[in-house]
């Protein structure tokens, strides 16, 4: 007799709903979250936000505090990694490059959707398909319509609004009839006048004419409720944890990233809040260190993981055990694990393929106010080039149009001040006027781009060690021409916008930057999107694959190893959507499992 | 209550920011400001900074002991950020612990006047409402 | 003293409106007062209590609407401070003040529950419950005759346009509608059947307690736990920082400061904001249910302005500036 039906390894979105699937329908579930419980509290949670307030530099982890056994990595921690020169070595990671990766993650009950942006486009139908449609990539071992059930219970657990008839676009299709949970987010002010000044216009690019078109971006977001949802029996905006009144719409508090203060964005704390509904054991602070094989290696036998408060020696590993095991750590932190523990990597792939959405910015400043800095960091973008023939040779990308005018760019508004005050000498009127016709003007585009999968982009261990004595990741990472060719198709597409739009680029890309490319002589730097992808691909053949559709282990018949990392190829759409679908088709595949059993 | 040095301050404050007395007051960051203020310059020169008078907030820019000390109060205001002193200044005054580069405290950060001047709001506080965001911006000044 | 028929019901209907909104504005001096950091428990606890107060306003318009009446609020409907309770027997008058022992004290007598033995009151009533049970036994009877129920429907404030705590708004389209929406108004207010919650409870989530209680927690400075009876409180002690709270003078006028000085050009601008928020709610129940929404933001504004007033020192050595609520003239 197992301890439990089934232990998940972690609490970020992809574990929470594992756990509350399998809770729902009776099943005694233990999950292990390598971090905090940080934030399950109204006062914890206020205790973040205060924390976000009072730091110098507001990167996406500046709310939360790691802890020793749980470190996790710093968007502050990136430096440039010259050739020939020392690894990277500043933060949790060892970068080895020759780029630096440079997205971060959160270990915490909730994971990253603490400090995401909310962003639930799904992926197109051509995405599944990259190899056989444009030989670059590799095909999913599913298609869009295996997946669209799924993505619609994502978009109920999640809390999507969106306007289905803006997102019928390159292919993307719903049933008859189908709306989201929530009316959309109201466009921003900066959407309208972008979007008057370039719908219908063409953009030229790869030698073709493409339309222009200001799309809203759907986001797990409280909104106003659509009477329509599920058959007209409607649809009731999900509270803060904690504080169930609070965060039943979005209030434009403008601090998506890092942290929502009322929780009307959707965050994996809600969803840890319905799993104990069932019955569902959440234990916070306990890193699983090892996955324990069977001898016969066909079969988990056990977990092996290490309970921990701060300041205080480390337990000695314990032992769980249990009929089906669930790993949903994260990309890097599965690879992590699996690699350390020897399993599940009969392809050789566990650990390769590690991709992210390179993020170029492009900034400007628009001749008259946009009403920059208000409301989420963005409602609208740029959609018609996630696909097209172009893909056989460069990456696609979308744009996400900012509301918060150059603030990642240019750190505005704090650079707009200093510069007023100790470059320009202003002060009194002329100080509050020079800001108030400068600062609302300003736009910026974030460009997303697709990367490849590539054996040679991986994660592997460090034989450096963290708090626990666990290796730390070590990561390769490079950018290949394909995605190069994307960046300077995406900085072309941003001169042409700001043209139609009259707007002064001010975009630049300075050779210091941890970032810096080049291609052909021109440079881009890129950021990271904190969109960890790829590293244990599922496939339809155990020979290159590491999970099959369902997100099963080919290795281990009671292993599932869920997330982003299973995603085959990145596309264009932000990851989290996704992998939520991919949860609840794993969550379906557990229980047939068990029923069987 | 009277505190005759915080309503010179605020007095002060009001002719470097561009922003009425009341609406120093209103943020409430009036006397921390001023301790953080004190706490690097020290009384002797702090007492010159709010003997300065508010017509003439160009002189107090141009000297060179005070104006650093007003630019720094200026974006304190703005930012609820403390910039370190420029180094000409410390190399004449000396160097204070607190004179380092900080947010003074969150409530500094809530407050912060950068926000209200381009009209909106601190992220994360003050939050405007649903919706908000697609109306219209306010006029600039 | 009966309501004795539909006009009759309609007025007092109205009078519910203005009892509804006269509480909010001490409640709002009270909650805003208490500073942003200190006092989270009591902040809280107010907050959720204005929530209340303004899911009922708008439950009780969605009953004058249901029965073909245009609700009022703004000039000639909503009070000036000090002052009664509207239509009350006077027996005590409500400021507008910081949150102290005296505050509590009135809030306690507006929420306070029924005295046994004493009679449903629609004019000269001594507790709000009297008044609403009154106005409960009217529209059982007079809601029962045919017709009476046909307002537009379009005029219902529905659920969805109204959020941020309190519960469900409740359309209501005849007498059964009603008298639940009364219900909800008598529990969240006084009590559930006699005792120290409103009957709701969610998994996870603290017991909400009716408004009397809440305020006698506060009081008392110790929270009621489940199974305590009334005026007996035994859980964890409230810890109140009355030194965080903003002392502001008591029912702040724009004409306690001169013409042209700042304090009174910021004063007029809350008044300015209050006045807009009027007439927004004045819209929304009358016709224009979705604007509701739009006075969201004018809620929020208002508060930002009215928070920065009562940091502003009035320059008498003791105390600060505070919003006005001046009823906007017609």
């Amino acid at each position: 007799m197992s301890d439990y039906d089934v232990a998940v390894v972690g609490a970020g979105p992809s574990g929470a709903i594992v756990a509350a699937e399998l809770g729902a329908a009776g099943r005694r579930v233990l999950v292990l979250e390598a971090g905090p419980a940080a934030g399950r509290t109204w006062a914890e949670y206020q205790g973040n936000v205060a924390h976000y307030q009072a730091s110098a530099a507001k990167v996406p982890n500046s709310p939360y505090v790691a802890t020793q056994g749980a470190p996790f990595p710093d968007v502050l921690d990136i430096t440039r990694l010259e050739p020939g020169g020392p690894e990277g070595d500043g933060g949790y990671f060892v970068q080895e490059g020759p780029l630096p990766f440079s997205s971060d993650y959160l270990r915490s009950a909730g994971g990253t959707t603490l400090h995401w942006l909310g962003t639930c486009l799904r992926m197109l139908p051509h995405d599944f398909e990259m190899a056989s449609r444009y030989g670059v990539g590799r095909d999913w071992p599913i298609g869009y319509d295996d997946l669209g059930p799924f993505y619609e219970r994502a978009e109920r657990e999640l809390g999507v609004a969106g306007d289905v008839a803006d997102q019928e676009y390159l292919g993307v299709r719903f049933p008859p009839g189908y709306v989201y949970p929530m009316h959309r987010i109201p466009p921003s002010y900066g959407d309208r006048r972008l979007a008057a000044g370039l719908d219908g216009r063409p953009l030229h690019l790869d030698g073709e004419d493409v339309a222009a078109v200001v799309t809203s971006t759907p986001q797990a977001r409280n909104s106003m409720p659509n009477p329509a949802y599920d058959s007209h029996r409607g649809y009731e905006p999900v509270g803060a944890v904690g504080h169930r009144h609070s965060g039943l719409r979005c209030e434009g508090n403008a601090s998506c990233i890092p942290i929502c203060p009322v929780q009307a964005k959707y965050n994996a704390l809600k969803t840890l809040r319905r799993a104990s509904e069932g019955p569902v054991e959440i234990r916070t602070q306990a890193v699983v260190s090892r996955v324990v094989l069977a001898p016969d290696r066909r079969r988990v036998r056990a977990l092996e993981y290490i309970a921990y408060d701060d300041g205080a020696v480390p337990a000695a590993p314990e032992r769980v055990t249990a009929d089906v095991y669930v790993l949903a750590a994260n990309a890097i932190e599965n690879a992590k694990l699996l690699l350390h523990s020897g399993a599940a990597n009969g392809s050789d792939q566990v650990g390769r393929n590690l991709m992210d959405h390179p993020f170029m910015m492009a900034w400007a400043l628009m001749p008259e106010s946009v009403g920059a800095f208000r409301g989420p960091s963005s409602t609208a973008g740029l959609e018609m080039l996630r696909d097209g023939a172009f893909r056989g040779r460069r990456a696609a990308f979308r744009a996400e149009i900012a509301n918060w005018g150059w603030d990642f760019a240019g750190f505005a508004p704090y650079a707009d001040v200093a510069e007023a005050v100790h470059g320009r000498g202003l002060s009194g009127r002329a100080l509050r006027s020079w800001l108030a016709r400068r600062i609302p003007r300003q736009i910026r585009l974030g460009f997303l781009l697709e990367q490849l999968p590539s054996p040679h982009n991986r994660v592997t261990l460090d034989r450096r060690t963290d708090g626990l004595g666990l290796p730390r990741p070590r990561l390769h990472y490079d950018l290949d021409g394909y995605t190069r060719r994307g960046m300077a198709a995406a900085r072309e597409c941003a001169t042409q916008v700001f043209d139609l739009l009259g707007a002064a680029d001010a975009t630049a890309y300075l050779p210091g930057d941890p970032g810096y490319v080049t291609l052909d002589g021109q440079g881009f730097t890129y950021h990271g999107s904190g969109h960890v992808v790829g590293t244990h691909r599922m496939g339809s053949d155990p020979e290159t694959s590491v999970v099959d559709d369902r997100q099963r282990s080919w290795d281990h018949e009671n292993l599932y190893v869920v997330g982003a990392g299973s995603a085959p190829t990145i596309a264009t759409s932000n990851p989290t959507l996704t992998l939520a679908a991919l949860a609840f088709r794993a969550a379906d595949s557990v229980l047939d499992d068990l029923g069987a059993a | 209550m009277t505190d005759a040095p915080l309503e010179r301050f605020v007095e002060l404050s009001a002719a470097l920011t561009g922003f009425r007395a009341s609406d120093l007051w209103g943020t409430g960051q009036a006397r921390a400001h001023l301790d953080l203020v004190l706490s690097v310059c020290g009384e002797g020169l702090g007492a010159r900074l709010l003997a300065a008078d508010p017509d003439q907030i160009g002189a107090v820019l141009a000297d060179p002991d005070l104006g650093p000390l007003a630019r720094n109060v200026t974006v304190l205001w703005y930012l609820g950020q403390w910039d370190q002193l420029p180094r000409a200044w410390r190399d004449r005054h000396g160097t204070s612990p607190a004179d380092v580069a900080h947010v003074a405290s969150a409530g500094a950060f809530r407050a912060g006047l950068v926000w209200p001047a381009i009209g909106t709001h601190a992220p994360s506080a003050d939050a405007p409402g649903f919706g908000s965001w697609a109306s219209p911006p306010a006029a600039a000044p | 003293m009966r309501i004795d028929g539909p006009e009759s019901l309609r007025d007092h209907l109205q009078t519910a409106i203005e009892i509804e909104w006269s509480t909010i504005p001490p409640y709002l001096c009270a909650l805003w007062s208490l500073g942003d950091v200190h006092n989270r428990l009591a902040a809280t606890c107010l907050r959720e209590v204005v929530m209340e107060e303004m899911l009922h306003l708008t439950l009780v318009a969605n009953i004058l609407n249901a029965l073909d009446r245009l609700p009022s609020i703004g000039p000639g409907t909503v009070p000036t401070y000090p002052g009664p309770l509207p239509h009350s027997d006077r027996s005590f008058e409500v400021s507008l003040l910081p949150f102290c022992p005296e505050a509590l004290e009135t809030f306690r007598r507006i929420e306070h529950p029924a005295l046994i033995g004493a009679p449903p009151q629609p004019e000269g009533w001594t507790t709000i419950a009297q008044f609403y049970e009154a106005l409960r036994d009217a529209v059982d009877r007079i809601g029962a005759q045919p017709g009476v129920w046909c307002g537009d429907r379009a005029r219902q404030v529905r659920s969805g346009q109204y959020y941020g705590g309190g519960g469900e708004v409740i359309e209501v389209d005849g007498r059964e509608a009603a008298l639940k929406a009364l219900d909800v108004i008598v529990e969240e207010g006084e009590g559930f059947a006699g005792g120290i919650t409103d009957g709701g409870h969610l998994l996870g989530e603290p017991d909400e307690l009716a408004h009397y209680y809440r305020f006698d927690e506060l009081a008392q400075g110790r929270r009621y736990v489940r199974g305590d009876v009334p005026s007996q409180p035994t859980g964890a002690p409230i810890l109140l920082d009355y030194r965080a709270v903003a002392p502001m003078r008591p029912n702040p006028r724009a004409d306690d400061y001169p013409p042209g000085s700042e304090l009174r050009a910021m004063t007029e601008e809350c008044d300015a904001t209050y006045a807009q928020l009027l007439g927004r709610l004045q819209t929304a129940f009358t016709g224009r249910p979705d604007e509701l929404a739009d006075a969201v933001p004018e809620m929020w504004a208002l508060e930002y302005q009215a928070v920065a007033l009562m940091r502003v020192p009035v320059g008498d050595g003791k105390h600060t500036a505070g919003p006005a609520f001046a009823p906007p003239s017609a």
